[in-house]
């Protein structure tokens, strides 16, 4: 800590939002919330569209959320929350998308082709 | 800020011999701290999500998750959560605005709806559970009762945290402490909105269409 | 040094499948883990030539902390070199389960983690407790554990490259007899490490008067903790020291600058609890009633958790405040034993 710091510790303190940016990442987080409802419960479009469609708005979604609920910015607690959430978004994303791999070939290789012939008799 | 040194006037301060007061709690480091804890329960979340996708088509010959997942409810469970949010943010605005009546009136309002959730959820396991659908009937519901139940179990700590902050601004007021812990519950309450996001997306909505 | 680090952190997360290479994932994935973990070899070797051109051209003193972050390099470097052979997926598939995987995770876990411990012990012993260690025992202790080391380890490589499987408890090849006797020699001469070091923590406790340390800065150090008595008092600093340089105790030591003397304030600190053992150990509980299925003690000690740590929230009196004249009286005393030595 220097002298610097001590001086300005308001530019540390977390922001805490106002009503009207809850009010509209309320909204914004109900349109997210109901279009892939919507989507996949009347099943107007394509299986494998609508989820692409599902997963995009989740995304979409998780980024309002912490935008307007969580009050996540540059300038909150001198950028160390953004910094912790960028890393921990490296982490969530290696996690998830390497085991999907990793799985996915180790099922390709390793899981038997067609039903196996049973045993013979002993 | 006047900070001097015993040395003569050109030598740089090496102490400062007046400080601020911390007592103030003006920068308390403790919602950083708490910030970092619920990345690090993201991670945990990460983890079961990755289990969940790695298992999620894993029937072993039983239910599977179009034939189980009942949608409607899950939109019910999802409004709740979400509305819970929202009242958790004017519990959070009238803090600011230092009405204590308000707080405990949104703060109380939020539980309700965190209740709903958990009750509904409740009955969603049940209902699962009595058609034999068990976490021991295969992979798949193994790890889609562990990832959902670890969500439902945070929001019961919630909830229970939320009963204590009721007793506690009923007590104290809207003090440093109360403030400072109102912040934290109000980071946990938001995070688990975020995972929920996830949990309907991935595993009910995902599970329906594919 | 800071970006090696920082690489090191992310690409840390990208090599966890180097344990699995032989378990079928096919080339792709095996080529993309194996490419990460060599890349690692890159920012870790940053970090090594750094220390090493810091130790460039300086005064050296071969002190024990000095000699145990040497033999630290050593001893790492090879093992980081032997990791990087078994990061190349073929490879592996010869080598797995082998001798050879057992010598390469000995060599970076003593040479990594047991040899740099022992160096930062040997350093800021003083600092923690007041006197420094014994340093007769201390270069019997490293001179056991690097040389028994180094013997028993080797042969182990070597035997693993010739095929020996861990965990065995037996073998046919006669002629891995001599290598497994040798390693047996060289543990031997680790125990005589261990015991010397049981040995110098209490031969150092029974001379503390002897090796205590009057100046808080028995090494001439160069960072800022030396600038307190050895232990430190519960609040550190009296006051804030502002840091100018890299080396800031070394810089003010240099420019001849000794903390004030006077003016000093009453100290604002949090009070001591015993929550975080008490909460440990009620989750200790939860965890191992939960491993052996005792539930009734799970159900308890879950409940005991919850309540106890509400019952944490209600206490209120959290800090207090050390006053003028102890801190006055802690620095004096600290002063005293400067000017004395």
């Amino acid at each position: 800590m220097t002298a610097h710091d001590h001086s300005h510790p308001v530019a540390h303190e977390a922001d805490h939002g106002s009503r009207r940016s809850y009010l509209i990442g309320f909204l914004l987080a109900a349109v997210l919330t109901a279009i892939p409802f919507w989507l996949a419960m009347s099943g107007v479009l394509e299986g494998r569209i609508t989820a692409i469609v599902v997963t995009v708005l989740a995304l979409v979604q998780i980024v309002v959320h912490t935008v307007f609920f969580l009050h996540v910015n540059t300038r909150s607690e001198g950028g160390w929350t953004l910094l912790t959430l960028v890393f921990t978004a490296i982490i969530v994303v290696i996690v998830i998308l390497g085991s999907l791999w990793i799985m996915y070939h180790l099922h390709g290789n390793m899981m038997p082709m067609a039903p196996q012939p049973p045993p013979p008799p002993a | 800020m006047s900070a001097t040194s015993a040395a003569t006037s050109d030598e740089p301060t090496f102490y400062l011999m007046e400080e601020d007061d911390h007592a103030g709690g003006h920068s308390s480091p403790t919602p950083l701290g708490f910030w970092i804890y619920l990345m690090s329960d993201a991670l945990i979340f990460a983890t079961l999500f990755a289990t969940y996708g790695v298992l999620a088509t894993a029937y072993a010959g039983g239910p599977t998750a179009r034939e189980l997942f009942d949608l409607p409810l899950v939109a019910l469970n999802t409004a709740f959560l979400l509305v819970s949010s929202i009242t958790y943010g004017m519990a959070m605005m009238d803090m600011h605005e230092g009405k204590t009546g308000g707080v405990r009136a949104w703060l109380a309002i939020t539980a309700l709806f965190g209740l709903a959730f958990v009750g509904v959820e409740l009955y969603e396991f049940s209902h699962l559970m009595a058609e034999g659908a068990t976490p021991q009937r295969s992979a798949f519901l193994s790890a889609f009762y562990t990832l959902v139940g670890t969500h439902g179990l945070h929001v019961t700590f919630g909830l229970i945290w939320i009963g204590v902050m009721l007793v506690q601004v009923g007590q104290r007021g809207l003090s440093v402490e109360n403030r400072r812990r109102l912040t934290c519950l109000g980071m946990f309450w938001h995070l688990l909105d975020v995972v929920w996001i996830g949990v309907f997306t991935f595993v009910y909505l995902l599970g329906a269409v594919l | 040094m800071v970006y090696a680090t920082v690489v090191i952190t992310i690409l840390s997360y990208l090599v966890w499948l180097h344990h699995f290479f032989t378990m079928g994932s096919g080339a792709s994935v095996n080529s993309f883990f194996g490419i990460a973990t060599m890349v690692i070899s890159i920012p870790t070797g940053a970090k090594i030539f750094n220390w090493l051109f810091t130790m460039y051209r300086g005064k050296i003193r071969f002190e024990l902390p000095m000699m145990w972050v040497v033999a630290f390099m050593i001893t790492f470097v090879v093992g980081g070199m032997t990791g990087v052979l078994l990061a190349v997926p073929p490879a592996d598939f010869v080598l797995h389960n082998s001798l050879f995987l057992v010598a390469h995770f000995h060599n970076v876990i003593i040479g990594g983690v047991v040899f740099g411990l022992f160096a930062g012990m040997t350093y800021w012993f003083p600092k923690a407790f007041g006197f420094k260690l014994d340093p007769f025992w201390g270069k019997i202790s490293f001179w056991g554990w690097v040389l028994g080391y180094w013997l028993a380890w080797t042969p182990i490589y070597i035997v693993g490259l010739m095929g020996t499987t861990r965990r065995v408890r037996h073998f046919d090849d006669p002629t891995l007899q001599p290598w497994f006797i040798l390693a047996g020699i060289g543990a031997l001469i680790i125990l005589v490490g261990i015991l010397a070091f049981v040995i110098q923590i209490a031969v150092s406790i029974r001379n503390r008067e002897k090796l205590r340390d009057t100046t808080g800065d028995p090494w001439d150090g160069r960072t800022l903790e030396w600038s307190t008595t050895s232990p430190p008092p519960p609040y550190n600093f009296a006051f804030t020291p502002v840091v100018h340089d890299l080396d800031a105790w070394y810089d003010m030591k240099t420019r001849g600058h000794r903390p004030p003397a006077g003016g000093y304030r009453p100290i604002h600190m949090p009070r001591n609890t015993g929550a975080g053992v008490i909460l440990s150990g009620l989750a200790l509980v939860l965890g191992f009633a939960m491993i052996w299925y005792i539930w009734w003690l799970a159900a308890v000690s879950a409940v005991a958790l919850l309540a106890y740590s509400i019952l944490h929230t209600f206490n209120y009196d959290r800090d207090y405040f050390i006053p003028v004249e102890d801190v006055a009286r802690q620095e004096g005393a600290g002063r005293a034993l400067e000017a004395g030595a």
